[in-house]
C-alpha cells in the first residue's frame, strides 16, 4: 500500500512539474512578446518596454521560469495587468464561488445516479428500467445553457422560488449563498447525472454476470443482499473514473452555466481574462485548474486502491 | 426442464444417498450443469421446472425463493468449475466463508470468523500460512477451489454439488482436490453429486454414475457395473473416445532437423522490490534445448506456469529471448527482429480457445486465408478461393463453409478451422498449445484423427502442448517434461510413460486419473 501511495505521489510531482513547463512554454516563449500582445496593436514603444520591465521580460528562459514556479509556491501569483489586483486574491474569491458549485453539482449528480442506476441494473429490461435510460438519454442530449434558461423561467420568474442570476457571497448567510448556487448546480448535475447513471448501471449489470455472484447465491444470499455486499463495490470503479473526471470538469468548464447565472467563478475568470489579453492572469489559473486536475486524478487513484485490494500490491 | 419454451431437459430422474458420491458425466450442453442449477433453483432467467425434487422430504420445486436461501448453502452447497472467477475480487478469503457462516446461524461476528477459520484449517489452508486477511487474488486457483469448497462445506451440508470442480486445475491439484471432496463425504457422511467430462475423474471418485445427452439419462448404474459391461452405446462411445489413440504412421525419419532449440533462456522482470533496487527477474524457460525433425510430434507437458507457454511464444518469435539460440532450417531466429517471410511461413499455431481466437466480424474464407500473406505470390481471385475451399475441405469441413461467419460452429468445428488456418500455406511445424483441451471428448478424438492424419499425408511436425497426459501419449513420438522453466525428462512416449525417471514424472503420471483397466481394455 505504502508503494503504491509513494508511486502515485511521485507520478503527481511529475505531472505537474510537466505541466508548468507547458503552461509556461506556450505562453511566454512561442513567438510573439507577451507584452506587445497583451497592449494591443496601437501600443506606444514606451509603454509596451515598460510592460517587459514589470513582467520581468528582459531577463533570461530560465530564470523567469523558476521566479514563475517559486511564486507560484509561495502563493504570489504576480498582479493582474487589467485589474492592478494581486491574482492570488482575484482567484481566491471565485475559487469560493467555483469550489462549492462543482461539489454541490457532483453531490447532486452522484445522489441522483447511484440509485436510478442501482434500481435500473437491478430490474433490468422492466418498465422502470426502461423509463429510467430514456431519461439519462435526453439529460445528455439536452444543451445544459438551455435547461438553465428553462430552469430560470419556471423556479425564479414564474414561481419566484429563487433569484435568476447573481451571487451574494458567502458573508450573506450560508443558505443564501447556497440558494443562490442551487439552479447552476441543478443544471450542471443533469448530463452528469445521467451519464453516471448509465455507467453505474452497465458496469453494475457486467458484475452481476460474474461467477462470484452465482457463489454469493449459492450461499444462500437474496438476489438483493448479494447485490448490495458484493456487486456493488466490484461496480465502483468506472463510475469513480467518470467522478474523477466530471469534477475536474465542473470545477472549470461551467463557463456557460456561469455566464447564465452571472456568478463570480473561476470559469469567467478565464474568458474574461482571455477576452482582456490578461496573460499573467489565465497563466496563473489555468496552472492552478492543473493542479486541481491532478490532484483529483491523485484522489480518484487512492479511491480505486481503497475499494479493489488487487492494486495494493502484493504483501 | 425448459428456458423460454425451449426444452432443456427431459426425464432427468436421479437418487443421491447420504454419505456416496454420484457422477454426472455429459458433454458440453448434454444439460448436466442445468440438473444442479435446478437442485438449487439458480436456474437462468425464463426457465421454468416440472416434475419433483424432493430433498429431505421438501419439493424444492414448490419451494418459495425465501426457503431456498435458507437451504441454499445451509443444506446444499455448490462448488463451480472456475476457481479463479469464483471468489469476490474485493472481500477478503476469511469474510467470505464466514458471511456464509452468519448468514444462516445466530451466531456473533467474531463467532463466525472463528468458525470460518476452522473451516479453511479444514479444507487445507492452514491459518498460519493462509490468514483470513488474505484476497483471493493472492492465492493459486488450487488454493482458491479450496475457499470456494470452504464455503460451501462450512456449515455441513447435507448435499454438496461439485460442477467441473477440477476441470480448470493441473493434474496434482486435481487429485488434492478430489481428495479432499472424497474425505469431506466420508467425514460428514453428506451426499456428493460430481458433475464432469472427465470419465477417469468420475471413475476414481463415484459410488454411483449416471449418463447424460441431450438433456437426457441415457445410462445408469454402480460405477463398476456401468465401467465392466459398457451396455449402452453411448456409454461404450464415450469410453472409446477418451482412450482414443489415433492410427499414426510412425515413421519420423530423423534426418535433418526442423527446429532446434539450444539453451534457450527467456525472463520476465518482476515488479520491483524495493523503488530503488535493481530489477529481479523471473527465469521463465531456463536454458531448454530440443530438436523437433520433420514429420515429427513432440509432446510438452507440464503443471501450469512451467513455461510451457512462454517456450512457445518464443519458438514463434512473439516473445524475446535472454540467452540461446532457435534454429529453424539452420536459420538463426531471433526475437524482437522481424522474422522473414520464408521463417514464417513454416510456423504456424493453434490456441487453447477455439470460441476467442477468431475475429467474430470476418468470414471463414477471410480467417482461413488470413496466413497468406506471407507467401512471396500469395493466390488471388479464383486461385485463393479454390485453396481455401480444399484446405476446409482437408480438415473434413464443407467448402461451403466459407461463407459462413465463426459463430455458426460449434467448438470443435472451429478449432478444426484453426487448424485449417494454419494448414493453408503448408507449414513445417504446428504448435498445438493445449489446442483440445477445452472440446469434449468425442470431438476431440476427431480432431486429434485429423491431426494424425495430416501429418501424414503433409509431412507435418507437431509441437503438442498439453496438460492432458492422455492425449499427449496417445499423439506423440516423444515427450518432454516441463517443470520450473526445466526439461526434467525427455524421451520416447511409451517409455517415459512406462518407466519413468524423474520423480515429477512419477508424480504427474500418478496424478492423472486413470480409466480402470477393464474398460480401457475393451475400448
Amino acid at each position: 500500500m505504502l508503494r503504491y501511495l509513494f508511486k502515485r505521489s511521485l507520478i503527481l510531482l511529475a505531472t505537474l512539474f510537466v505541466a508548468s513547463l507547458v503552461v509556461f512554454i506556450t505562453i511566454e516563449v512561442v513567438p510573439g512578446d507577451p507584452a506587445s500582445y497583451m497592449l494591443g496593436l496601437n501600443a506606444q514603444e514606451d509603454t509596451v518596454a515598460a510592460l517587459r520591465a514589470e513582467l520581468g521580460l528582459d531577463k533570461s528562459k530560465p530564470a523567469r521560469y523558476i521566479s514563475w514556479v517559486s511564486g507560484l509556491l509561495t502563493g504570489d501569483f504576480g498582479t493582474s495587468y487589467t485589474y492592478r489586483t494581486p491574482v492570488a486574491d482575484m482567484v481566491r474569491d471565485r475559487m469560493w464561488v467555483s469550489l462549492p458549485l462543482a461539489i454541490f453539482a457532483l453531490l447532486l449528480s452522484t445522489i441522483i445516479a447511484f440509485p436510478a442506476g442501482v434500481y435500473a441494473a437491478s430490474h433490468r429490461g422492466g418498465i422502470t428500467d426502461t423509463i429510467v435510460m430514456a431519461f439519462t438519454q435526453l439529460g445528455v442530449a439536452i444543451p445544459n445553457f438551455w435547461f438553465a434558461m428553462l430552469l430560470v423561467l419556471l423556479f425564479a420568474i414564474k414561481l419566484s422560488w429563487f433569484s435568476a442570476g447573481g451571487f451574494p457571497g458567502w458573508d450573506a448567510g450560508f443558505f443564501q449563498a447556497l440558494k443562490s448556487l442551487t439552479l447552476p448546480a441543478i443544471a450542471l448535475a443533469l448530463p452528469q447525472a445521467s451519464i453516471l447513471t448509465r455507467v453505474m448501471r452497465s458496469s453494475l449489470l457486467d458484475v452481476l454476470n460474474e461467477d462470484f455472484m452465482r457463489t454469493a447465491r449459492a450461499k444462500g444470499l437474496t438476489r438483493r443482499k448479494a447485490l448490495w455486499k458484493h456487486a456493488l463495490r466490484n461496480a465502483m470503479i468506472p463510475v469513480l473514473t467518470i467522478i474523477g473526471l466530471q469534477f475536474s470538469f465542473l470545477l472549470a468548464g461551467a463557463i456557460i452555466i456561469e455566464n447564465v447565472f452571472y456568478l463570480p467563478g473561476l470559469g469567467r475568470l478565464i474568458f474574461q481574462s482571455i477576452a482582456s489579453r490578461d496573460l499573467i492572469v489565465v497563466e496563473s489559473v489555468v496552472m492552478l485548474l492543473v493542479m486541481a486536475v491532478v490532484l483529483v486524478t491523485f484522489a480518484v487513484d487512492l479511491a480505486y486502491a481503497w475499494v479493489d485490494p488487487r492494486l495494493r500490491g502484493t504483501r | 426442464m425448459s428456458i423460454h419454451d425451449t426444452p432443456i431437459l427431459h426425464d432427468v430422474s436421479l437418487e443421491l444417498k447420504p454419505g456416496a458420491v454420484l457422477g454426472i458425466i455429459g458433454e458440453s450442453g448434454s444439460g448436466k450443469s442445468m440438473t444442479a442449477l435446478s437442485i438449487m433453483q439458480l436456474l437462468p432467467h425464463g426457465a421454468s421446472l416440472t416434475g419433483d425434487i424432493i430433498f429431505d422430504g421438501l419439493d424444492i420445486v414448490e419451494a418459495t425463493e425465501e426457503q431456498m436461501c435458507d437451504i441454499r448453502g445451509n443444506d446444499i452447497g455448490m462448488v463451480f468449475q472456475e476457481p479463479m472467477t469464483a471468489l469476490n475480487p474485493v472481500q477478503t478469503i476469511g469474510s467470505q466463508v464466514a458471511e456464509c457462516i452468519a448468514l444462516h446461524m445466530p451466531v456473533s461476528h467474531r463467532e463466525s470468523v472463528k468458525q470460518a477459520a476452522a473451516v479453511l484449517e479444514r479444507v487445507g489452508l492452514p491459518n498460519n500460512q493462509f490468514p483470513l486477511s488474505r484476497y483471493p487474488h493472492e492465492l493459486s486457483g488450487g488454493q482458491r477451489q479450496r475457499v470456494v469448497i470452504a464455503i460451501a462445506v462450512a456449515l455441513q451440508p447435507k448435499l454438496l454439488i461439485a460442477d467441473e470442480p477440477t476441470t480448470a486445475l493441473d493434474v496434482t491439484t486435481q487429485a488434492e482436490i478430489l481428495t479432499l471432496l472424497q474425505r469431506l463425504v466420508k467425514d460428514s457422511d453428506m451426499a456428493m453429486m460430481l458433475i464432469t467430462h472427465d470419465l477417469a475423474v468420475v471413475s476414481e471418485v463415484a459410488d454411483d454414475i449416471v449418463i447424460m445427452r441431450n438433456g437426457r439419462v441415457v445410462d445408469h448404474g454402480k460405477t463398476s457395473n456401468i465401467f465392466d459391461e459398457l451396455a449402452h452405446p453411448y456409454t461404450r462411445a464415450l469410453f472409446e473416445a477418451s482412450s482414443h489413440a489415433p492410427e499414426r504412421l510412425n515413421e519420423a525419419k530423423q534426418i535433418e532437423p526442423l527446429v532446434k532449440l539450444t539453451n534457450l533462456v527467456c525472463e520476465y522482470p518482476l515488479p520491483r522490490k524495493t523503488f530503488f533496487g535493481a530489477r529481479q527477474v523471473f527465469r521463465a524457460v531456463n536454458e531448454v534445448s530440443l530438436t523437433i525433425h520433420a514429420g515429427e510430434s513432440v509432446g510438452l507437458v507440464g503443471e501450469s506456469g512451467c513455461g510451457k507457454s512462454t517456450l512457445a511464444r518464443a519458438l514463434l518469435g512473439l516473445s524475446p529471448i535472454q540467452g540461446g539460440s532457435i534454429l529453424l532450417h539452420g536459420e538463426r531466429l531471433q526475437a524482437g527482429v522481424a522474422l522473414s517471410r520464408k521463417v514464417r511461413r513454416e510456423l504456424q499455431v493453434v490456441f487453447q480457445d477455439p470460441y476467442s481466437s477468431f475475429n467474430p466480424r470476418h468470414r471463414v474464407a477471410r480467417l482461413v486465408a488470413e496466413p497468406l500473406h506471407v507467401l512471396d505470390n500469395p493466390p488471388t481471385g479464383t486461385e485463393r478461393a479454390n485453396l481455401v475451399r480444399a484446405t476446409l475441405e482437408s480438415v473434413g469441413l464443407s467448402g461451403d463453409d466459407a461463407d459462413k461467419y465463426i459463430h455458426e460452429f460449434s467448438g470443435g468445428q472451429r478449432q478444426r478451422i484453426a487448424i485449417a488456418r494454419a494448414l493453408i500455406i503448408r507449414p513445417a511445424l504446428i504448435i498445438l498449445d493445449e489446442a483440445v483441451s477445452a472440446l469434449d471428448v468425442s470431438v476431440r478424438a476427431q480432431v486429434l484423427d485429423l491431426l494424425a492424419g495430416l501429418a501424414d499425408s503433409h509431412q507435418l511436425a507437431y509441437l503438442f502442448i498439453s496438460h492432458d497426459l492422455s492425449v499427449v501419449r496417445n499423439i506423440t513420438d516423444r515427450v518432454l517434461v516441463m517443470k520450473a522453466g526445466q526439461i526434467v525428462e525427455r524421451g520416447n512416449t511409451e517409455s517415459v510413460f512406462n518407466d519413468p525417471q524423474h520423480e515429477y514424472t512419477k508424480r504427474l503420471l500418478a496424478a492423472a486419473p486413470q480409466l480402470p483397466a477393464s474398460a480401457s481394455q475393451t475400448g
